[in-house]
């Protein structure tokens, strides 16, 4: 299987709007990828696409080959930007939930993973702060040993640590075999972390290259080529 | 699946509306131990009793009228409002991406939903009980029970399908709800006003088709011109069941393509339309 | 994060000249064994796939070498580490001599701005 992703003329148009024009991408496992575009540029379209959130306007998506469904729900780990649990929920009953639906969720892990943050898996959701919140998903998504994890945004609005130990936990516990998708604007503070980026702009793919062959090639950081693109 | 979806659902919907009801039937037994003590219901509520103990029954009588009626409404409304938050809300987000298809989906809500209805049910009938049955009256009930039962298997057709489209109707009241959530999310940054529009909508749509099914099929088999008089019991059953069975068939129909219809546009929506913001 | 790279020159050439400086200051002992690429890239806050790359460029320099199921190494070749130390000290000092020279400064000149720099020092 050389394809996690692949994506054929892909469109999805909001009545008049078009938010994806005809797009053509394909992804290989094992990789981390940026998907960076300005605000509105169709990011969260896409991975909304991915997860069956939403279906395409025309064309086709497929995960390992199968359209959205059942079976690549089961090995696509996804995390919105908005805090989707159920906030009466304790934590300890949040992983009770994963573990129940998904496969390949690793409890152990999970709770590794809390208990290095200090926090209690008896608090309830709603006590937490907006910061810990996300933590708790974070863990939960990542504590999923999927083929495809999906993280739309998810160093938008923290502060600098949080945004540190967000992406250590995203290096530290994919699985090799595994691709992440991760969307952004904000290129400076994840573009170490990416093997390959994906240039987005009004529905289009403009770009998508390794990372090292852009400092190599350009001489210059995917920050600043992504400036000079997308310059207004 | 369906099995971890429903027992997911359980658990989180039970919290509350076991409150809820637990406080219905502690407030029953408080009311009946206010009668006891007062000598009994009949003193306490006649014109005989001291005032105070009159106004204290009445508002007592007041109170569980009201609060069995709000705890109907709320059963209902809360099944209608857990679908929405579940699946049309942020927790969407998680409930749309789980590996199970939108049908088991609603299926689990709505046995769940289903299940609480007849819970709802059996406790109201329990807090009536709790507070105003009395030893003459249960001699009376019970044996009406048991006759029931005894003449279920000498029931007439038109009975039976009068049977059937009870028990379907709740199928009908939740499905309805989970239809007018389901569309009511397409109204963008409105989705519980547009639940609530569609909700009085279909419900004008459904009163109006229903009296005019009825009426059509009340003329077309001439229901309008029931006369049994002179007639003997088996003759009269015989002669309504004659009337009856068509226009009763006619109407679970109805009812049975409504349910679908439901249930259709409600998958749908949640498969094609889904609207998360 | 931990490391300090500069994302303009590629990732992996900065951590292999980042760990060949460790070794060669002594952060990282003769023998001493590795962290696994996985926490590694943790630490620095970078791709594993990078990582990997970087420890395969200091594999083939012989700087470290992989035992097939124990992990990564730090050679115990103490000559070529040693040897490494004095290139890099005579690259910087090339460099410097040649900044100088720029600046008007002649081999005597320096050695004596040198000394003269040593001594306040101790002063």
């Amino acid at each position: 299987m050389n394809t996690i992703l692949e994506c054929k003329n892909l469109t999805k148009r909001y009545g008049r709007k078009t938010a994806l024009d005809h797009i053509n991408l394909s992804l290989r496992p094992g990789r981390i990828i940026g998907l960076l575009g300005p605000n509105g540029s169709g990011k969260t379209t896409m991975i909304k696409l991915i997860n069956g959130l939403l279906t395409p306007t025309e064309g086709e998506i497929l995960i390992r080959g199968m359209a959205p469904g059942v079976k690549t729900k089961s090995i696509v780990s996804y995390l919105p930007e908005r805090t989707y649990l159920d906030e009466s929920m304790r934590i300890a009953e949040a992983i009770a939930y994963f573990k129940d639906f998904y496969a390949d969720f690793d409890e152990k892990k999970a709770e590794q993973m809390l208990n290095k943050v200090h926090l209690d898996p008896s608090a309830r959701i709603k006590t937490l702060s907006k910061g810990n919140k996300e933590k708790v998903q974070l863990i939960l998504v990542m504590s999923r040993r999927a083929k495809l994890y999906c993280l739309d945004e998810p160093i938008a609005g923290v502060d600098p640590a949080a945004r540190d130990y967000i992406l250590s936990t995203i290096i530290g516990n994919y699985e090799p075999d595994a691709t992440i998708l991760l969307s952004t604007h904000l290129i400076t503070d994840v573009e170490n972390i990416l093997d390959e980026v994906v240039f987005i702009k009004d529905g289009h793919i403009t770009m998508q290259e390794e990372v090292e062959t852009i400092r190599d090639k350009e001489g210059k950081s995917v920050d600043d080529l992504f400036r000079e693109v997308f310059k207004c | 699946m369906l099995g971890k979806l429903f027992k997911q659902e359980w658990r989180s919907i039970s919290k509350l509306l076991l409150v809820l009801h637990g406080f219905i039937l502690i407030f029953a037994i408080l009311s009946r131990i206010f009668f006891e003590a007062s000598g009994g219901f009949d003193v306490a509520t006649s014109a005989g009793a001291g005032k105070i103990v009159s106004v204290i029954a009445a508002l007592l009588i007041f109170f569980t009228v009201l609060i069995l009626f709000c705890a109907a409404m709320f059963t209902s409304v809360y099944i209608g409002y857990r679908f929405y938050k579940n699946v049309f809300t942020e927790q969407g987000y998680l409930t749309n991406t789980l590996p199970v298809t939108p049908t088991q989906i609603i299926v689990s809500k709505g046995l769940t939903g289903l299940l609480w209805t007849v819970i709802d049910l059996i406790v109201l009938a329990a807090a009536l009980l709790i507070m105003f049955a009395t030893g003459e009256f249960m001699s009376v009930l019970l044996p009406a029970f048991g006759r029931f039962f005894q003449y279920l298997s000498a029931l007439p057709a038109f009975c039976w399908i009068f049977l059937i489209m009870l028990l379907l109707s709740p199928f009908l009241t939740i499905l309805h709800l989970y239809f007018c959530v389901a569309v009511g999310s397409l109204v963008p940054n409105h989705k519980i006003l547009g639940a609530i529009g569609v909700y009085i909508i279909s419900y004008v749509a459904i009163q109006i088709l229903s009296t005019f099914v009825l009426a059509l099929s009340g003329i077309g088999f001439g229901v309008a011109n029931i006369d049994t008089t002179g007639m003997t019991g088996a003759e009269a059953t015989y002669y309504l069941g004659n009337l009856l069975t068509p226009m009763f068939l006619i109407i679970l129909l109805c009812e049975i393509i409504a349910t679908l219809v439901c249930f259709f546009v409600t998958k749908y929506i949640m498969t094609k339309k889904l609207n998360l913001e | 994060m931990a490391w300090n790279l500069d994302s303009s020159r590629p990732i992996y050439t900065q951590i292999v000249e980042r760990i060949s400086l460790d070794i060669i200051a002594g952060k990282y002992k003769p023998g001493a064994r590795l962290p696994s690429v996985r926490d590694f890239a943790t630490e620095a806050g970078v791709n594993p796939n990078t990582m990997q790359k970087a420890l395969a460029e200091l594999e083939r320099e012989n700087l470290v070498h992989s035992e097939r199921t124990s992990g990564r190494f730090i050679t115990e070749d103490t000559a070529m580490i040693e040897k490494m130390r004095e290139e890099l000290a005579t690259a910087q000092i090339k460099e410097f001599m040649e900044k100088m020279h720029q600046m008007g400064f002649d081999n005597e000149k320096t050695i004596g701005l040198i000394e003269k720099i040593i001594k306040e020092g101790e002063a």
